[in-house]
C-alpha cells in the first residue's frame, strides 16, 4: 500500500470519518482535533519509521491527506539518503 | 388612594431594581475590594503591583526576591494556591496574569512569568525537582491548562498553550500547543487556528 492509502485507512478507522478529499483541510473540515493530530503523528512515526521534529508539525506538512503523504515520502527519501 | 403614594406594583418594581443594583454593582465591588485587601495582606512580603486580588486562600512565602505585577488574580476553590520564593531565588510575575485554585508555584533559583498568562487549577511550576535546579521562563499570553506540570529548565514561548495533564520537559516554541508526557509541541495553526493557505 502506498503511504497515501495507509494514511487514509488509518484516518478513516481512527477518526470515523470517510468521504473526505485528498486536499481537504483536517482543521477546517473538522476531521481531526488536536489529540487526533498527536495520534496521527505517533502513527506516522511508528508506521513509516521516521522521526518528526516538533518544528515540522505545521499545517504546511500535516493539514491534508496529500500534504501528509507528500511529507512522509519526502522524509522517507531523506532518511534513505542519509 | 391618595395621589403621590406609589402603588404596590410600583413599590415592587423599585425594590426589584434596588436588589438588582446590589447584586450587579455593590456585591461584586465589595468582593473585589475584599480580594484586593486580602492579597495585600497575604503578599505583604512581596513586591506587589496595583490591583492584585486574591479571592481564595493563598499560602505565600517570600525569602528571596519576588515581584508580582499589576492586576493579578488568584481565584479560590477547593485547595489553596501556593506561591513560594525561597532564599536567593527570583520570582517575577507579569501583569494581568490569572491563577486558578491549587496552583503551586515554587522558585528556588528563578521563575519568570510573562503578562496576561492563565494558570488553570492544579498546575505545578517548580524550578527544582529533587535532582536539579534550572530556571523556568514563561513568556506572555501563555495558557497552562488543568494539572499540567512544568519541569525545571523549560521555556514556554509566547501565546502557547499547554494542554491539561501535560508534563513539559522540553522548551515549547511560541504559538504552539504542547501535549502529552513528555509533552510534544505542534503549531497552533495546525489544530486551533485557521490554517494558512500556503
Amino acid at each position: 500500500m502506498s503511504p497515501r492509502e495507509t494514511l487514509r485507512t488509518f484516518i478513516v478507522d481512527t477518526f470515523f470519518v470517510d468521504d473526505f478529499g485528498d486536499d481537504d483541510s483536517f482543521l477546517r473540515k473538522g476531521l481531526i482535533d488536536s489529540t487526533g493530530m498527536m495520534e496521527l503523528v505517533a502513527f506516522i512515526e511508528t508506521e513509516f519509521h521516521i522521526k518528526l521534529d516538533d518544528k515540522e508539525l505545521v499545517p504546511e506538512n500535516l493539514d491534508s491527506l496529500s500534504r501528509v503523504a507528500a511529507f512522509v515520502t519526502r522524509k522517507q527519501s531523506l532518511s534513505k539518503a542519509s | 388612594m391618595r395621589p403621590g403614594l406609589p402603588t404596590a406594583a410600583e413599590t415592587a418594581r423599585a425594590v426589584r431594581a434596588g436588589i438588582q443594583v446590589v447584586r450587579t454593582e455593590v456585591l461584586p465591588r465589595a468582593e473585589r475590594a475584599l480580594g484586593v485587601a486580602r492579597a495585600r495582606w497575604l503578599f505583604r512580603s512581596f513586591r506587589l503591583g496595583h490591583g492584585v486580588a486574591a479571592y481564595g486562600t493563598v499560602s505565600a512565602r517570600n525569602d528571596g526576591h519576588a515581584e508580582l505585577g499589576d492586576k493579578l488574580t488568584f481565584l479560590g476553590g477547593m485547595l489553596p494556591t501556593s506561591v513560594a520564593c525561597y532564599e536567593g531565588a527570583r520570582l517575577l510575575v507579569g501583569a494581568e496574569t490569572q491563577f486558578n485554585y491549587g496552583v503551586s508555584l515554587e522558585a528556588w533559583e528563578s521563575v519568570q512569568i510573562g503578562a496576561r498568562c492563565m494558570f488553570a487549577s492544579f498546575v505545578r511550576v517548580s524550578d527544582r525537582d529533587g535532582q536539579r535546579i534550572s530556571p523556568i521562563i514563561i513568556e506572555d499570553d501563555v495558557w497552562v491548562a488543568h494539572g499540567a506540570i512544568l519541569l525545571p529548565g523549560v521555556r514556554i514561548g509566547a501565546r502557547s498553550v499547554v494542554s491539561a495533564g501535560s508534563i513539559v520537559s522540553q522548551d515549547v516554541p511560541p504559538d504552539s500547543l504542547a501535549m502529552g508526557n513528555p509533552a510534544r509541541s505542534m503549531s497552533l495553526d495546525l489544530v486551533a487556528r485557521e490554517a494558512s493557505s500556503a
